[in-house]
């Protein structure tokens, strides 16, 4: 079976990712690094007065090309998104959004955004709060 | 030596397999050997009285004096059945190192090992509070003899050193290390010098009379063999060292209180061993030896001198990096490099989709690609079975599918 990964937009994604680049002034900056490869990535996050909502999401870092699309999709999803919302976001979920046949060995390259915001909502289930910047 | 030995290039006809450095594929004669072992004659070895226990036995043990013949080493006793290198190199560690490490003593490996020779070493430095000094590497790849000399002092206890990396593809010279050792390390406890040969086992012949080695392992797996492993021991060392694993087979009496261990290899060798997979080792060490080294050598270095060729042309074009030596005699088996602009990954997810088989990762060497400055390399590597068509068709890939996306 041929895997037609990268012939899904994948490039444009990965080459020229959308909300690519480093907030001001962000409430919330999320890092997740695979040491297997090097892949390191940080996501910025602004949420409204609230807290409650997501209203700007950015993010920086260096990679694979599937690790670049797979956020750049993702965060195409986040801004106007409750905090609830990021709580139900499942792997399972970001692989949908990612939209391209991954073998196993690179759905950690596309989980990589995910393992970034897990900071986030963990502090979140355990009762913390959003980061008041 | 052909691709159609191999079956699995029959089931798989458009597979071109440059990562024998991962795992060599098997010949149908060890395939063959293993299954007629456990079809026709499989049965206990070294208790059974009955015909078919002393004739799996027989087999057994002729293993043993195989492999012993293959890496030029004076007694079969001194071969010890193994899961793989890996567990070899541990059984080293914590067996011997563990009961002649002291704190304030010194084991010395080099920059460019696999995990499996680097870890133990660094578990055991740990848990005995001795140092673990690492050996630097010359710019082109080599082991820096002067940074061993000055690594080595009076407290090395342990000297483990790889044959050939399995990530620059550096023959290493076992002998001018032993005599650096020699002079530089411990005069009093003689610091005991290891050999990991997982990477070399395949590609150059082995002579632990001729490294001067106390220990040598490598994985029968590389070896175009099933997957078990061997280590290799100087006699004296081995019976002086402590057991590893202890139950059956590895004692010659046990009391309530006490148990007395049985003699070399068998203290070595707790249980029931996989005789099968031992058997099929037996036959891959007889395939190559059949095929001999010098059409071994000769094979794989033509095809080397290719890929290093091919590779130089892309350097020169700013688009590839070579890792490890340039000059082909001066390396063996593997070849690892990075294209400019284009992830590890990446390169390797889009050779996969042209049937081509890589390696992308750290490949078990963080220190090593840390030293290099990067995070992971692409890595080929050359078996029995690979033809000049099959470097033709990674580098048509490699220009057709990746090297587009060099470019920015």
């Amino acid at each position: 079976m041929k895997h037609d990964l990268y012939r899904q937009n994948l490039l444009e994604d990965a080459r020229r990712p959308r909300h690519f680049g480093r907030m001001a002034n962000p409430d919330e900056v999320l890092e997740a690094a695979n040491p297997v490869c090097g892949d390191e990535l940080t996501i910025f996050l602004k949420f409204d007065k609230a807290k409650r909502k997501i209203e700007k999401a950015s993010f920086d870092g260096r990679g694979c090309m599937v690790m670049f699309a797979s956020t750049t999709r993702l965060l195409d999803y986040l801004s106007g998104k409750s905090v609830s919302w990021l709580q139900r976001l499942t792997p399972k979920k970001v692989l949908a959004v990612f939209n391209a046949p991954l073998t196993p060995s690179r759905q950690e390259c596309a989980l990589m955004p995910l393992k970034a915001l897990d900071e986030l909502k963990k502090r979140i289930k355990r009762g913390g709060r959003v980061k008041d910047k | 030596m052909r691709k159609s030995d191999f079956p699995i290039f029959q089931k798989h006809k458009k597979l071109v397999y440059l990562d024998t450095a991962a795992t060599a594929q098997k010949p149908e004669v060890v395939i063959d050997a293993v299954e007629d072992f456990l079809e026709d004659e499989n049965a206990p070895v070294h208790r059974s009285l009955y015909p078919l226990g002393e004739q799996a036995t027989e087999k057994f043990e002729a293993v043993r004096g195989k492999v012993a013949k293959f890496i030029h080493a004076p007694d079969p006793r001194e071969i010890i059945f193994t899961r793989n290198a890996t567990e070899s190199l541990n059984i080293i560690a914590q067996a011997f190192g563990r009961a002649c490490v002291r704190k304030g003593d010194t084991i010395v490996v080099s920059r460019m090992e696999h995990h499996a020779n680097f870890v133990p070493w660094l578990v055991l430095a740990k848990e005995k509070k001795a140092e673990l000094r690492i050996v630097e590497l010359t710019p082109d790849g080599h082991i820096d003899l002067e940074d061993l000399r000055k690594k080595l002092n009076r407290r090395t206890k342990i000297v483990s050193i790889a044959h050939v990396s399995n990530v620059l593809g550096t023959i290493n010279p076992l002998e001018k290390i032993r005599k650096a050792i020699r002079r530089y390390g411990g005069k009093a406890a003689r610091p005991v010098f290891v050999v990991d040969a997982a990477q070399s086992a395949p590609h150059v012949p082995l002579s632990v009379q001729k490294f001067g080695c106390d220990f040598l392992v490598f994985s029968g797996h590389k070896l175009y063999g099933p997957g078990v492993g061997v280590l290799w021991g100087r006699r004296e060392i081995l019976e002086n060292m402590p057991p590893f694993l202890t139950g059956g087979q590895m004692i010659r009496e046990v009391r309530d209180d006490d148990a007395v261990w049985n003699e070399v290899p068998y203290k070595f060798e707790a249980g029931t061993p996989d005789t099968a997979d031992i058997i099929g080792l037996g036959a891959a060490v007889d395939y190559v030896s059949r095929i001999g080294w010098a059409r071994i050598i000769r094979h794989e270095r033509a095809l080397m001198a290719v890929a290093l060729r091919r590779f130089a042309a892309l350097e020169r074009r700013g688009i590839a990096v070579v890792y490890g030596p340039k000059n082909a005699r001066e390396r063996c088996g593997v070849l690892s490099f990075t294209i400019q602009n284009v992830h590890p990954h990446d390169v390797g997810s889009l050779l996969a989709e042209e049937g081509i088989a890589v390696r992308a990762s750290h490949h078990c060497a963080m220190s090593l690609h840390r030293s290099l400055g990067v995070n992971a390399t692409v890595r080929i590597s050359f078996g029995l079975y690979n033809e000049r068509r099959d470097v033709d068709r990674f580098f048509d890939a490699l220009e057709t599918r990746v090297l587009p996306f060099a470019r920015t």
